[in-house]
């Protein structure tokens, strides 16, 4: 399946993670991160990175991504998909949702859209 | 491999046949997707139910992600007397759709069966545990789904009315 958009993490340490790269043309799940400090995360389409969330100084924050995908039982073959990148800390959560038209939609709630 | 192949499916069968339900069901009262015979309109006050459906998402292509958050609602409104009900079930305890298990009709109006939930156009979650793509087949639980036609829908039979769409969604990472 071929998404609009894939992710990027740049770890503290100034260096990153992408989705797709070389070693990796057929793509990796999210949960295949490095174990160090993230401080961001991106959304990149085939040029450049379109989307950003940058991390709080904090331990332990935990990076979010998902796609969230829609399945429209109607006979047709409806999909759709939304982009999710963000953090938790805590009780604290930034999501960033950035749909197929380029508009987006910050917020604190996973069930937003 | 990246992102899996999913599929909204149906289990049909006595021994569960899982088939694309993306087609687009009607709620009825058979063991089918889209069969023919309907849910009855009640002639007087009281709520009729079809058989269950059991929908599931389902891996095609397998995938190197994990899906969460699994979510049903319908695409619109439903007519007025008419409304679609859901329940998690898992997997392993699916039963084939039949008149010994669909919800029992009540003399009430609008009637919610027992152990369901009143489907809305807001997302309502049925399963969030997290199941990797790498194997094909369902992933995570059923949304068991039925439908309840009282005595106030003035359409015609319930198969032929208008029923409004499903969607699911999903989380993947």
């Amino acid at each position: 399946m071929q998404d609009i958009y894939t992710w990027r993490v740049i770890y503290q340490d100034e260096t990153y993670t992408d989705e797709f790269d070389e070693t990796r043309p057929d793509g990796r799940g999210f949960a295949e991160l490095e174990d160090k400090p993230i401080i961001g995360i991106e959304l990149h389409d085939f040029l450049k990175a379109v989307a950003s969330v940058a991390f709080p100084h904090k331990e332990d924050v935990q990076p979010v991504f998902f796609r969230r995908r829609y399945i429209a039982l109607t006979g047709i073959g409806e999909r759709s998909t939304v982009h999710c990148i963000g953090w938790k800390w805590e009780e604290s959560a930034c999501y960033l949702f950035v749909f197929a038209d380029g508009s987006s939609l910050m917020t604190d709630d996973l069930q937003a859209v | 491999m990246g992102a899996a192949t999913v599929q909204a499916q149906i289990g049909t069968g006595s021994s569960v046949s899982w088939a694309n339900a993306e087609s687009g069901g009607v709620f009825n009262r058979e063991d089918s997707l889209a069969g023919t015979t309907p849910t009855p309109i009640p002639t007087t006050t009281g709520t009729d139910f079809s058989w269950i459906k059991n929908f599931v998402l389902a891996v095609t292509v397998t995938g190197t992600t994990a899906i969460t958050n699994r979510r049903i609602n319908m695409s619109g409104a439903s007519a007025t007397g008419m409304q679609l009900f859901w329940k998690a079930l898992a997997v392993a305890s699916y039963a084939q759709a039949a008149s010994g298990n669909k919800p029992t009709d009540s003399g009430s109006n609008g009637a919610t069966p027992a152990g369901y939930t009143l489907m809305t156009t807001s997302t309502a979650q049925y399963d969030n545990t997290s199941h990797v793509t790498s194997a094909s087949g369902p992933n995570g639980t059923m949304a068991v789904c039925v439908e309840g036609i009282d005595n106030t829908y003035v359409g015609g039979a319930s198969t032929s009315a208008t029923t409004p769409s499903l969607v699911v969604s999903y989380d993947e990472a």
